[in-house]
């Protein structure tokens, strides 16, 4: 297991706020992959060590129940130097990360303590999936997607097994913030299947979130989940996708998806225009 | 009331219903509706919004309206310049 933290330089902690001056290491266990040849901090990575710091310093370990105004505006880079700074009030965390006076990332959790955790569902055999690729910039374990089950103009469902190599899966158990990951991966398997007939697959990064509920605290090893992305709106420039995910056999509808889910949302992503 | 009138008073309650928008939207829990100024700047000096949270109130127009915001940023700069813009926007659009 490589480095999955961030260094630290300077830590001041406040009542109730923290304020983080950190680099990040050039040999970050998730840059390999994410994305091959273009290194970046994905934004679920971010997100968790917003959480893990809120747990070590200012003593916040009740689970995040939703992720709301998720915000990435500019890449986070190897060897790069950044601010993070957290607020926490009884039920919400908030964050905001800069780096060089601009702004990186933000957001607020909602906390609620009594944030069940899913039985796990049996592992199911597998149905055979149609012939569908799955095209993803992500590769290596940062490829946490496994295969298309389903794809059509609208919407595009697939699966992912969590395992040790899961990325953040310590102690066998991934944090529910790995559904943020899976989600955006769902909605480059759509974007990928649908322009296929396309001169080439168009790269898209996640800009963020009005909100994703996670309704469970974490992922176990051997866990089966399925992964649901609908297109809401745009081809190119500002999309939008609602997309949720859950355990046992994959649901047949956006409805159905809602309504069982894990980790639901909506979520928008950069397109670039077709000849970028 | 004139023709013109009742046309004012309803650019004024879609105008108003746009604010409730925004805030519903982005989630502006310290914001009221008569704190944010019809043709205040919505993005960078004025209400502070960014490119990310015109999406956001793009998805919600749409979905409430039923118009659609083409991708053009040097049209949608202008939409989105203002409550009273995006309102002419969302009422000739309804119009057409």
């Amino acid at each position: 297991m490589g480095i999955t933290t961030p260094e630290l330089l300077a830590l001041r902690p406040a009542e109730n706020a923290l304020e983080v001056r950190a680099r990040v290491p050039a040999d970050l266990d998730f840059l390999e992959g994410h994305f091959p040849g273009h290194p970046l901090v994905p934004g679920f990575v971010q997100v968790h060590w917003v959480l893990a710091l809120a747990r070590q310093h200012l003593g916040v370990s009740t689970p995040p129940a939703a992720v709301e105004l998720l915000k990435f505006r500019a890449p986070l880079l190897p060897g790069q130097e950044f601010a993070l700074k957290l607020r926490a009030t009884a039920q919400r965390l908030g964050f905001e990360i800069e780096s060089a006076g601009q702004p990186v990332s933000s957001g607020r959790f909602q906390l609620d303590d009594a944030l069940p955790q899913h039985d796990p569902e049996p592992v199911l055999a597998a149905p055979t999936p149609p012939d569908l690729p799955l095209l993803l910039p992500q590769a290596g374990r940062m490829r946490v997607l496994e295969r298309v089950l389903a794809h059509g103009r609208r919407a595009t469902l697939c699966d992912a097994v969590i395992g040790p190599d899961t990325p953040l899966c310590e102690n066998d158990v991934a944090p529910a913030v790995l559904g943020i990951e899976l989600l955006a991966q769902c909605m480059a398997a759509h974007g990928g299947l649908s322009g296929r007939d396309g001169p080439q697959p168009r790269r898209g990064f996640l800009v963020g979130s009005r909100r994703i509920e996670l309704r469970t605290r974490g992922f176990l090893p051997g866990e089966r989940l399925w992964v649901r992305a609908e297109h809401v709106r745009g081809e190119s420039g500002m999309v939008a996708f609602r997309c949720a995910l859950g355990a046992a056999a994959p649901p047949a509808s956006h409805a159905e998806a809602q309504a069982r889910a894990l980790v639901a949302g909506s979520l928008n992503a950069f397109v670039e225009p077709p000849g970028a | 009331m004139s023709h013109a009138a009742a046309l004012g008073a309803d650019l004024l309650e879609l105008e108003t219903e746009i604010k409730k928008i925004i805030i519903d939207a982005l989630m502006l829990e310290d914001t009221a509706v008569e704190d944010i100024e019809t043709d205040g700047a919505l993005f960078d000096s004025g209400l502070g919004l960014d490119s990310i949270d015109a999406l956001e109130i793009a998805i919600a127009l749409e979905g409430r309206y039923g118009v659609t915001v083409e991708d053009d940023p040097e049209k949608n700069r202008q939409i989105f310049a203002s409550v009273r813009s995006l309102a002419q926007f969302v009422s000739e659009k309804r119009a057409s």
